[in-house]
């Protein structure tokens, strides 16, 4: 493992003003020695962390990411935080789900005047991340796919209403969740068929259910919903089955 | 008391079984005031006339027509004596489907003959006049079903000038038809052809449309009646919505739809289809996640997460029930209907349809493969005893539709269809159906046992009865031709209305012949695929005629309503109140003071006579002693006759029915017609017993389907009672039984006059 220990880890760290930004402040007026691999981006809340932000660090050489928030009850936006817990939730299952290290992006709460806690955490999570090792080069797709589904209005949606849909008590959050859970999976999985009409041009079923390596009975889930939107459109035969390519190309 | 005696030889039908003349000469004996006369068919205008110069002549104070059931030609006879004297003063005796089809020794049943009429002479001695009276009728009608049926029907009422209030349970009016791709024999469009309906039905301003509603209670009398509605919530205020479809483009639930049959996918906010009547979106809560987002981007603020039910009332002249089927779920049987490549019928219609999920392309579900070899499984679910035993009628002709229509655009794709017989009667069917084998779709001629799933493919376990070799049929998709069953709305309006169903649990009509859209209450009709399985051009029959019923029946302000009601005796009556707590009608008023009963919600059951304990309340027409008069001139004739208390719902029908079977039945058993097996007391149990009959039994309609609500569980009660009477007397309770049966289950009555004659030889 002698690689592993001359590796440095990069991290990208999404602080909120309020706590976790000043917890840093904190950190260096105490003079809190940790490690030097953090790069902190200020954002007004935790709650403002996009996924896709957390996607874009890791395309873009961050070997991990974490947020850091107030902690609960704490946030100066009323209910940021936990937008930015449920976030992360998803987007560490969604790791798993596509075979990603989900150990790689963390969420934690560090108050302003927990500068020695902020120190702790830091450090923490680079051994974790210098364990780890540098971000496999065969996340990138799986990173684009993600982010791909991530940008999308449907997903966006769900992401969008969570503070609406259960805060107001109007639907069981394990529910809710396990519904986004599964439109992101279904998006990701639509990001990676549109992905297979660009390489390989028109696709039939089976050719998509190889491509994308989930049953053909849930590619033709996809096919119906894509029609449906007026997405995909049937252009030629092939074999007993149509070929789909994107409307109008 | 004079009394006629008309005997009826129906030609041979019960000139050939009884001895016509040896009746007539035996009831002339009998002393002066009763006079027999006999004619070949006393129906007809000869017989008719005979019946009223007799009347006239002779002055006759009451009339005794035997012959064929009051069912049959009862009004005829009604009439006809009503013309002379008081149409009630004339009694029949039923000798032709409860004598003379049933007893097959000309000497038997020349005797029970004797014994029916004796019956029903003693009874004609007590009849009385009856006289009506006349109430106002409201010019509403209610539609219960917005099928093709009731969209058809309600155009014609409204072109007759009356009002219409639609009920439907779904989101839309339209029923099943619109979802069909194309309709046989002529292969239109069927949403071409439905769609003008639609329109006209929703532009009318004579019919309110009342969608996901549903009719929870009935009550009131046939010209007034009161309907309650339930409307479940739609989350959508139908006054602002445009159904401009921005809210269903932007919700992020996909969800297996409904309407397609689990064949394509529906938003959680959406309209079952382009043409909806009311063309409104809808929430279906329970895949809403309520993230929101219909509410942001409807511009006419039209969604409404907080709507609720609403219950209301409305009054009614008259009800039609027009719920309709829906088809036989053969999930987890030998069909194997979960495997995703066997479709319903229902289902194949959803992707034929070129707005549809596949834009009517054949593709199937597992993959979206366009089948290499698709077969038609017929009688899937019908004519098999393990499901339904009657045929669907329409499956033979609409797998024939489709199979011709699928071959024409994919004229490479194998397509077969195993069936067992093909009932093609129809004007057009058999051509359309030759033209179908031209075409190259292989019919063959055998019963599938079993649909084995292979993978994606499945394997069709078929005996060829041609060459009587089992075969196996490779299919890569199947399509089942699921028989028809009553809708769950037809079954829940059974019981919210009182309607009587027949065994195979489709409402049935006071006389499936004469009189097929009519029920037993007056002012309740039924059509379409409510009655029986049948193809939408007799459902538009059945609107029209049904249509017509009912005008017959509103186009006056009042109606007549006679006075067959109970009546109660105020110096007997000691005011308990036991009668008014017992009817189901609320027909008896009180003031405390008094007792009275309101004619005109009277539905004269006279379940308040057997319950009242000093007998002060009687029925005017079936009275307790009109009764035991009947039972008393039945057993002079015959002493050891098993007397049978037949409801007129239900239990006489099954009788009238073992008749016309043909079924033998043991000329001991005498029937004696009740309007409803909670009328029979528990001196009409008994008495018999007294004077030597051998044995009594009732019967009433199935539990939970009796005509007036609970008769039938009353004379459970009464029946259980009056046997621990007989143990204690030693006459011995297993001689008086009740059995249920409905009107269409002839074999049921047979067997219970057989078990009641075993009974009585033990």
């Amino acid at each position: 493992m002698a690689e592993s220990t001359s590796f440095e880890p990069k991290i990208v760290a999404f602080t909120c003003n309020w706590c976790s930004y000043a917890g840093a402040d904190l950190a260096g007026t105490s003079r809190v020695q940790y490690a030097p691999n953090m790069r902190i981006i200020r954002v007004m809340c935790s709650g403002r962390v996009e996924p896709t932000f957390i996607l874009e660090a890791l395309q873009n050489g961050a070997d991990g990411v974490c947020v850091l928030g107030c902690h609960f009850g704490d946030c100066h936006y009323i209910s940021g935080n936990y937008e930015a817990a449920r976030r992360m939730e998803l987007l560490k299952k969604l790791f798993k789900d596509i075979g990603m290290d989900d150990r790689r992006i963390m969420i934690e709460r560090v108050s302003a005047s927990e500068g020695d806690r902020f120190g702790s955490v830091v450090n923490a999570f680079t051994e974790q991340i210098r364990e780890l090792g540098p971000l496999p080069e065969d996340y990138q797709e799986s990173l684009s796919l993600m982010r791909g589904a991530l940008e999308g209005e449907r997903l966006r949606i769900v992401l969008g209403s969570t503070k609406r849909a259960f805060e107001e008590g109007e639907i069981e959050e394990e529910r809710y969740n396990t519904t986004m859970h599964d439109i992101a999976l279904e998006e990701i999985e639509r990001v990676k068929m549109m992905k297979a009409l660009t390489e390989n041009g028109p696709q039939t079923v089976p050719e998509w259910a190889e491509y994308v390596g989930v049953p053909k009975m849930r590619i033709w889930r996809h096919v119906l919903a894509l029609t449906q939107k007026n997405v995909i459109e049937v252009v030629g035969e092939k074999e007993h089955y149509m070929q789909y390519q994107r409307r109008g190309v | 008391m004079k009394i006629g005696v008309f005997i009826c030889f129906c030609g041979n039908n019960i000139g050939g079984y009884v001895n016509v003349p040896e009746l007539t000469d035996y009831f002339n004996t009998l002393g002066d005031d009763v006079i027999a006369f006999n004619t070949t068919f006393l129906c007809s205008e000869i017989g008719q006339d005979l019946i009223k110069d007799k009347i006239e002549e002779l002055n006759l104070d009451a009339v005794v027509v035997a012959s064929c059931s009051p069912k049959h030609h009862g009004s005829i006879f009604q009439n006809c004596i009503g013309e002379k004297i008081n149409q009630y003063r004339w009694e029949f005796a039923n000798i032709r489907e409860q004598c003379a089809w049933t007893t097959p020794n000309k000497k038997d049943a020349t005797e029970k003959a004797k014994a029916i009429i004796m019956g029903a002479i003693e009874k004609a001695k007590l009849l009385k006049d009856i006289g009506s009276t006349r109430v106002p009728v409201t010019k509403d009608v209610l539609i219960i079903g917005g099928g093709i049926t009731g969209m058809h029907a309600s155009l014609e009422l409204t072109d007759k000038g009356f009002h219409v209030h639609m009920v439907e349970k779904k989101e839309t009016i339209g029923g099943n038809m619109v979802r069909f791709d194309r309709v046989f024999p002529t292969d239109d469009c069927a949403m071409c052809t439905s769609s003008p309906i639609l329109a006209d039905v929703a532009m009318n301003k004579l019919i309110d449309i009342y969608s996901l509603s549903e009719v929870v209670e009935v009550k009131g009398r046939p010209g007034e009646y009161k309907i309650k509605i339930v409307k479940r919530p739609r989350y959508v205020d139908e006054k602002k919505c445009t159904a401009c479809g921005e809210c269903t483009s932007h919700c992020p639930v996909e969800v297996w739809s409904e309407w397609d049959e689990g064949m394509g996918l529906r938003a959680a906010i959406f309209k079952p289809l382009a043409q909806a009547v009311p063309l409104k979106n809808r929430i279906e809560r329970d895949s809403c996640i309520r993230c929101g987002t219909c509410e942001n981007v409807c511009k006419a603020g039209a969604v409404l997460y907080d709507d609720t039910e609403r219950e209301f009332e409305i009054t009614v002249g008259a009800i039609l029930v027009c719920t309709g089927y829906e088809l036989i779920d053969l999930t987890n049987t030998e069909y194997h209907q979960e495997h995703p490549n066997v479709l319903t019928g229902f289902q194949l219609e959803r992707i034929k349809v070129p707005s549809g999920p596949t834009a009517g392309e054949i593709l199937r579900p597992s993959d979206g493969k366009m089948p290499e070899h698709l077969v038609f499984v017929q009688c899937a679910g019908s004519r098999d005893r393990r499901y339904n035993v009657y045929c669907s009628k329409i499956c033979c002709m609409y797998a024939t539709k489709n199979a011709r229509l699928i071959k024409a655009e994919n004229p490479h794709m194998k397509i077969s269809v195993c069936y067992i017989d093909m009932r093609t009667a129809g004007r057009g069917y058999e051509e359309f159906f030759d033209k179908a084998r031209e075409m190259g779709i292989n019919y063959i001629r055998g019963n599938v046992s079993e649909i084995v799933p292979d993978g994606e493919d499945l394997i069709l376990k078929v005996e060829d009865t041609f060459t009587s070799e089992p075969i196996d049929v490779r299919a890569d998709m199947v399509v089942l031709s699921n028989g028809l069953i009553p809708s769950q709305g037809t079954k829940d309006m059974s019981s919210v209305i009182h309607i009587v169903s027949g065994a195979d649990k489709f409402l049935a009509p006071v006389h499936v012949k004469i009189a097929p859209v009519d029920t037993a209450s007056k002012g309740i009709y039924i059509a379409g695929t409510t009655e029986a399985p049948k193809p939408i051009q007799e459902c538009i029959t059945d609107a029209g005629l049904v249509a017509s019923r009912i005008a017959t029946f509103l186009k006056d302000p009042e109606i007549e309503i006679d006075l067959t009601t109970s009546k109660i005796n105020p110096e007997v009556c000691i005011k308990c109140g036991t009668c008014a707590e017992n009817c189901v009608y609320d027909a008896i008023e009180t003031s405390g003071e008094f007792y009275e009963v309101r004619d005109v919600s009277c539905q004269a059951c006279g379940k308040c006579s057997v319950t009242c304990p000093t007998n002060a309340i009687d029925l005017s027409l079936f009275s307790e002693d009109q009764i035991i008069k009947q039972v008393d001139g039945i057993l002079h004739e015959d002493p050891d006759a098993i007397i049978g208390y037949c409801c007129y719902q239900c239990g006489y029908n099954a009788a009238d029915l073992a008749g016309t079977a043909k079924a033998n039945i043991d000329p001991s058993i005498k029937v004696v017609l009740v309007p409803c097996s909670g009328r029979v007391t528990m001196q009409h149990m008994l008495y018999p017993f007294f004077k030597g009959a051998k044995g009594v039994f009732l019967a009433a309609c199935l539990e939970g389907q009796c005509h007036y609500i609970d008769g039938n569980l009353q004379a459970k009660e009464k029946v259980a009672l009056s046997k621990k009477a007989l143990d204690i007397m030693g006459v011995g309770g297993r001689k008086l039984n009740l059995f249920n049966m409905s009107s269409a289950e002839g074999p049921k009555f047979v067997a219970a006059a057989k078990r009641m004659v075993e009974i009585c030889q033990e």
